[in-house]
Order: C-alpha cells, then structure tokens, then sequence
C-alpha cells in the first residue's frame, strides 16, 4: 500500500513537516523495540498519509487492518486473521482465533498497523495488547486514529504506560501554512502570502486534507483559464464552490 | 513455610512486561499463564494448557472440565512448581479460585501478578495465607535461565526451529547466499543468509580447533568431517535449513583449501529418511503440543522411530496403528482410542455400535456408511458447512508404515500412468483416484502425454502405438485429443514430421532471454579447477592470483566461468574476489 494524496492530487509533493519527521523516527524505534504507537490528531491532518510515507521506505512485512465503529474482539480477531492468512477464518472462535494468531505472529517480524483505531473500544485495544504482550508474538503495533483513539489510551494506565512512541498532529499554524503550502504545489509557487492566508482562514484551517481538496479543484479553474498559479479570483471562486456561499456571508 | 498463593504487584511498564516475559521457563518448571480477554470460552484452563505450548486442534476437547482435568495432568507432567498468571487483576474471582484448587491439587505454586491492587473478593477467592510481594522480589525469587545471547547454552543450534524456514535455491555454495538475495523475499533471504553465516562460522571453528590440535575428537580424515557434518545438520528440521548449513560448511571447507562436493538430491531423500533427531527443540514442541495424553503418547512413539517434527505435528492415531490391521476397516478419525475411563464413559452408545461393526468389515457395512457419508456430505455441500466437509475427508490409508508416506494408489510416478489400471476409464473399476478427478480427459490422452514424456524425444504414432500396444488408430485420435486438451495450457503437441510427435512449450508464453536465464542458472557445482583458482584468488598473495601464474587450460576455462558467474574479476592481471564472493566467504586471509 503506498502513499497517495486526498483525492489522486496530481503533481503535489510531499511536505516535510516537524510531524512527519517525528513519525518516521517513531516508526523506526516502535520497529526496532518491537513495541507500541500511536499517531493521533484530528481528522486530515496527515497521519495516515504519512505512515504510509514512513512505511514505504522501510523493508517491513505489514499489516494495515481498520475495523467498523465499535467492533468486538472476535471480529477484531477474524479481521487479523484474515489480513495475515489471506484465508477466511470460517467459525472459529476468539479462542481459536486468539491461538492461531499468536502462532501467525510467532513466525517473522510484523508492523501492525490499525488505521482508524478511534473506533477501537477499550476492549478491542486490551485483545491487542494482549496479542503484543505474548512472548511468542514478535509484532510492532502501531495505532493511528483520531484524537478519540488517544483518550482511551489515556484513560487506561495499563495501557498509556505501554505506549512507546506517541506522535501528535495538530492543524498548521498560519506560520506554517505559509511555509509549506508554497511547496505543497506549483500552483502556489507564486501566490501571495495574503492570498494562501485568506485561503487557510476560510476554509483549510491548517488542515491538509481542506488544502487538497482546495488544490484539486483549484487546479480545474487554472486549467480552465490557462492559468500557472492561483490567483485571487480563482481562490474566490473555489472557496465559493466548495463552502456553498457561506464565506460572502462571513466576509 | 513460603505460603503457596502470591500475588505480586507489577508496575504498568513495558520493562514490567518484558521482566514477566522473562520468567517463563518450561524447562526449569515456571509457567506465565497469558489470559485471553474477555469472558465466555472454554475457560483459564485452555490459557494455562496452551501455556504449556498445547496447540488446540479440531478435535481437541473443549469441555471446561474435562480440560480443567487435563490441565492438572499436564501440570503434573511437566513438573511445574511456579505457575504465575499475568495481568491476573483483570480476571474475575472465578478464575482465581479455579487456579487456586488447580494448583492446589499439584502442589504448584500460584502466583497472581497484578498492575492494580486486588480487590477483596479477589483476596477472599484465594482463601488465606496469601504472601503479597513487588515484581522485583518475584523476578528475584524465582530461578530463570539467564540470557543467551551467544547461543552457549542452546543445545539444538536448529536454524529452523520457527516454522516457515523457505525454500532455497538450487546452486552451489560459492553462489549460495547471492541466490538467496536474489530469489528470495528480504526477510527469508537474511534467515537464510544468516544461517548460511551460522554454518560458516561453526565449520571454521571446527577446522580451526582440528588444525590446532585442540579437539581431539575429530582427527584430520574424511571420516571425521562427515561424522562433523552429520552433527551439523541433526538439529535442522527441514531439507532446506540442511542444505543451507551444508552451504556454509562448503565455504568453510573451501577457505581451509578443500573442496566439498556435495549431492543435493541424495542429501535430500537421506535427510528425508532420517530426518527429525528426537532431541531438536522443533521435536520437543511438537511433542509437547498434543493436549490429549494419548495423542502425545504416539507422538513419542513416532519420534522414536525417527519421523520429523511436521510428521510428528500431522499425527492421528491412525498413522501408528499396527500394519496387519486393514486401514479401511477403521476410518482414521474412528480409530480405536486407549482413552481414559472418563472419556469412554461420556462416549455415545451408538458410536461404540458402529465401532463393532468396523471390526467385522462387510459389504453391507461398507454400503451404509458410504450411503451415511454420501448424504451428509452433500448436506454439508449445500449449507456450506465446511467443518462437516472437513470431518469427512479422509485420509489415504497408509501401507507403509513410515509415518506419512502415500499409498502406491497415489503414486505420481510415470510409469503408473502407463499400468493397465490407468487405461481404464473413468468410473470402471480399477481406475486411479486421479482418473476421477478430471473427468473430461480420458486415460487414453493421459497415457500418450505420459509416454511422450517418458521418452524426450519426438516419437512417431508407430512408435506411440507399439509401446502402448495399441492401433495406430486409437493413438492418433488420443494424440488429437491431448492437443484439444492441453490448450489451455503452457505445453502443446508438436507435429515435427508426418505423424510424428513431441511434447514442446506454447509458443509465446516464454522468451528466449527467459529461458537462456534458466538454463544459465543451472546447479553445476564448483569443479576442482574452479575451486582451486577461487581459492587462491580468496586468500594467497598477489603474485599467486595473477592471470599468468594459472597453472592449465581448465584453470583458464574455470577463470572465465568464474568471471562469468560474478564471482571473480580480473584488474591489471591480477584476479580479484568480487563483493559478492566476498560476501559468501568474509575470508580473512591467513
């Protein structure tokens, strides 16, 4: 699985980010140690983006599983085995199950990654710890999701101690946004900081997932007009589309 | 007197878990129990049998009590004397007084290792005399086997004793570890390599401490060297970690100024024969996996007569029934069991009826159990039930009686497919179970396909119907057919001459360049010119690896196979190792 931008963006690069350098010195020790992570923040800010960034560059057999909200520790059970095997578990057990995976994550060195762990419960993240805490296992877990996944971590010291590598993300700053958006695209090589202000004000709000959509769309208008870069009637046209005239009202 | 219940207050720290990590010691007697969240299931006593490295299979029992039974025997067994439950605060106070009589009644002692303080009830279930501790004094206490991170104490030395060792390449030793990086994925390769490295390094100790005089063992004759070899591969549990310690030994060899000439073929169905040393790490774990104690009982039957870790893991009782009696008569998963008085007890009646009936094998018998199976089969078939479809496959009966070898019915050899048994068609008696599987072949096509590979070389229909005994007829039209039918397939029926035939690649599927990759890949071994010039270019002086002072036309031949392979390159003259041979033997010269 590699990484690609929100919506197949065409021509963006990749933005080294204080969070996405800490992400790949966190993967590399969470590797390393064999023990557990978490990469959390609100929502488009990058995380799943950037583990697969991290991850692409690494030699690592992985396992990217998500689950439905709230799921039960047999499917979370059934879901693993069935990214490890390839196989469909049929109507074993949690117990089966539970003992065919430690077997499974016996054998080489696994990444684990669980995207979306936000609607992991209590228990479901207690099944994995405890698949970790095997002495058999030989697995890295790495937990990404919202900042819902870190509040029950948190609430729980048997499991906010085992925490080796905890990485935040936050919206950018304007300061930042000022910095990498001009080398998110070519588009914004030329746009004035006022213009790329306005823009992460309105509607981004230092949110990477907004400033794709944003370019994507944007693109279309410079496409259209023949036009290299952003300018201020194409950035009011796009934030007129894609927040259906609530930012006149605001202005 | 130390009371016999603990409870050790853990903190909530990866260090914590590793230190808890760390006190499991089957071997000296110390078992960490690791509950499986959640409630429900058949109980603590699966988490403590599968702590004593049982495996649950289909047929494992899952009664909680008839496993609380097996639990107290395996404990009993295996001599526990420390049996500590981790995260024992999040269980409930049942669980506590189950380990509580469950140890009582072997006299371990139970250690309840907690990250909370436990609650009341939690206490009141274990009864009194309860000694609370930290997990520093637990870790102090208890006797563990310390660190060995050198391998000093690891008797097996097996580079397989995890399984999925893979599969490795064909070729000789001086291309070993290349291949491996080639072919291989990265991970199976560095196993792979570093087990080659282990061989190495091991054989070059060995020559080193003969040459010194230091072991007295092993004198200097050839003799010697096998019986080393020998002990080199006893731990390995499959063919390919043997023949990739028998790489590494070649290289060791080399470097010492002998050539080791290996046959990985007669290796392989000598190890085959003889695999599985009954004291392997692998061994003991497959043993140790059977929760059932008459399981386990063959199991120790098949390891004394020598079957292999995966031979000893796939057993049923049935693979060590006595040979006179008649396999069909008693279907596998119905064979007489030496079970526990308990056991026969809860049996159902009907089923020791059935038993009867096997013992007096009859067509009648035979006919309504096949009319049985047939019906619940199909049943199984429609609902997609695959646990009852799995509970009706049987296994071939074993006429051999080493453990796991196929019946002749399931001989895939050629010279079977010609037999008068295999002409017949499919359904008529006498037909091979292969004959059923494909039903738009017929045997005909099969037995011409099967003669023209026999032969190699193109034959005429003359030719095809004298062997076969047939009309020429009846062999054109099988040749016709066999063309139809191999049509959706890599080979074709090539016509070379006026009905005359041979079996050759589509055309198409592979390249030239592909099949020139193949066939230079080919597993010729080092000859002794090659070996000799690459033992010279490995570890003697300038002067004596120059391209002047080869001393024959084959030493010439052998440079110039050598450069070709990339295992040498020729600078000002001068021959030179290339990273790659320098990877495979990191000589450092003498």
């Amino acid at each position: 699985m590699t990484a690609s931008h929100h919506l197949g963006l065409v021509g963006a690069r990749v933005v080294r980010t204080a969070e996405v350098l800490l992400s790949g010195r966190a993967i590399r020790d969470v590797l390393s140690a064999q023990a557990l992570g978490v990469m959390h923040g609100p929502a488009g800010s990058g995380k799943t983006f950037t583990a697969r960034l991290v991850l692409d560059e690494l030699a690592v057999a992985q396992a990217w599983v998500q689950f439905p909200s709230r799921p039960t520790m047999l499917h979370v059970a059934r879901r693993l085995y069935r990214e490890l095997t390839g196989a469909d578990p049929g109507r074993a057990n949690r117990f089966d199950l539970s003992e065919e995976l430690i077997a499974l994550l016996a054998g080489r060195k696994w990444l684990l990654v669980v995207d979306e762990a936000q609607w992991l419960n209590r228990e479901c993240i207690e099944y994995l710890r405890h698949l970790h805490d095997h002495p058999r296992t030989r697995f890295s877990l790495l937990l990404v999701g919202g900042d819902g996944c870190w509040r029950v971590l948190s609430r729980e010291p048997m499991l906010r101690s085992r925490i080796y590598r905890r990485v935040r993300f936050a919206p950018m700053r304007l300061q930042t946004v000022l910095q990498v958006i001009p080398g998110y695209h070519p588009v914004y090589q030329d746009a004035s900081a006022d213009l790329l202000a306005m823009v992460d004000d309105r509607y981004a709000h230092g949110c990477f997932r907004e400033w794709a959509s944003f370019t994507h769309s944007a693109l279309a208008f410079c496409h259209e007009q023949n036009n290299p870069t952003l300018t201020e009637p194409i950035a009011r046209a796009v934030l007129e589309l894609h927040a259906g005239g609530e930012i006149e009202d605001a202005a | 007197m130390t009371p016999r219940v603990q409870i050790a207050q853990a903190d909530q720290t990866p260090a914590s878990t590793a230190a808890v990590k760390r006190l499991h010691d089957l071997g000296r007697g110390v078992v960490v129990v690791y509950p499986t969240p959640g409630r429900g299931g058949e109980g603590i006593a699966r988490d403590v049998l599968q702590a004593l490295g049982k495996r649950f299979r289909d047929r494992t029992p899952r009664d909680p009590r008839r496993l609380e039974v097996l639990a107290v025997l395996w404990l009993r067994a295996e001599r526990v004397a420390e049996l500590l439950l981790a995260a024992a605060d999040r269980r409930p106070e049942d669980d506590w007084m189950l380990l509580r009589r469950l140890c009582g009644e072997t006299g371990t002692r139970l250690t309840m290792i907690v990250e909370q303080p436990a609650s009341d009830h939690h206490v009141a279930a274990l009864g009194g005399d309860v000694r609370e501790l930290t997990l520093a004094e637990l870790v102090a206490e208890t006797p563990v086997m310390p660190e060995d991170p050198w391998g000093l104490f690891d008797k097996s030395g097996s580079p397989d004793d995890r399984p999925g060792y893979p599969p490795v390449p064909d070729v000789d030793f001086a291309l070993f570890p290349s291949a491996c990086t080639d072919v291989l994925l990265q991970y199976d390769a560095g196993w792979a390599v570093r087990t080659f490295d282990q061989a190495r390094r091991a054989t070059m100790l060995w020559l080193e401490l003969r040459r010194r005089g230091i072991d007295e063992r092993h004198g200097p004759s050839p003799r010697h060297a096998h019986a080393f070899l020998d002990t080199l591969v006893a731990p390995c549990v499959t063919v390919d970690a043997a023949i990739t310690f028998l790489r590494g030994a070649q290289a060791a060899f080399l470097l010492d100024g002998i050539l080791l000439e290996i046959d990985a073929d007669a290796f392989a169905v000598d190890h085959e024969r003889h695999a599985g040393a009954p004291a392997t790490t692998a061994t003991a774990m497959a043993l140790r996996s059977y929760p059932e104690p008459q399981l386990a009982a063959a199991g120790a039957l098949a390891c004394a007569t020598r079957a292999n870790p995966a031979q000893i893991a796939g057993l049923t009782l049935a693979a060590v029934t006595p040979r006179r009696r008649q396999p069909r008569e008693r279907p596998p998963h119905r064979a007489a069991v030496p079970a526990a008085a308990g056991r026969t007890k809860a049996r159902p009646p009907r089923r020791r009826r059935r038993r009867r009936r096997a013992s007096v094998p009859s067509a009648r018998w035979h006919a309504a159990r096949r009319r049985t199976s047939r019906s619940k089969l199909s049943r199984a078939d429609q609902s997609r039930d695959q646990l009852a479809v799995r509970h009706h496959l049987r296994m071939e009966p074993i006429h051999n009686p080493r453990v796991g070898n196929l019946s002749p019915a399931r001989d895939p050899s050629a010279h079977r497919a010609l037999s008068q048994r295999s002409r017949t068609a499919p359904g008529l008696p006498g037909c091979r179970p292969a004959d059923k599987l494909d039903r738009y072949r017929t045997s005909d096509d099969r037995a011409v396909e099967a003669l023209l590979a026999s032969v190699h070389e193109p034959c005429t229909a003359h030719q095809l119907a004298c062997g076969l005994r047939w009309t020429v007829e009846r062999t054109i039209d099988a040749l016709r057919r066999l063309e139809a039918n191999l049509a959706t397939t890599g080979q074709t029926v090539e016509r070379v001459g006026h009905h005359t035939y041979a079996l050759a690649a589509r055309p198409g599927i592979v390249t030239g360049a592909e099949v020139a990759r193949c066939v230079r890949h080919d597993r010729k071994p080092l000859d002794l010119a090659a070996a000799s010039v690459l033992h010279r270019a490995l570890i003697r002086p300038g002067e004596e690896r120059a391209r002047d002072a080869l001393r024959s036309p084959a030493e010439n031949a052998a440079v110039a196979r050598l450069i070709a392979a990339g295992l040498l390159e020729e600078k000002a003259g001068v021959l030179w190792p290339t990273q790659r041979a320098e990877t495979t033997f990191a000589a450092t010269p003498r």
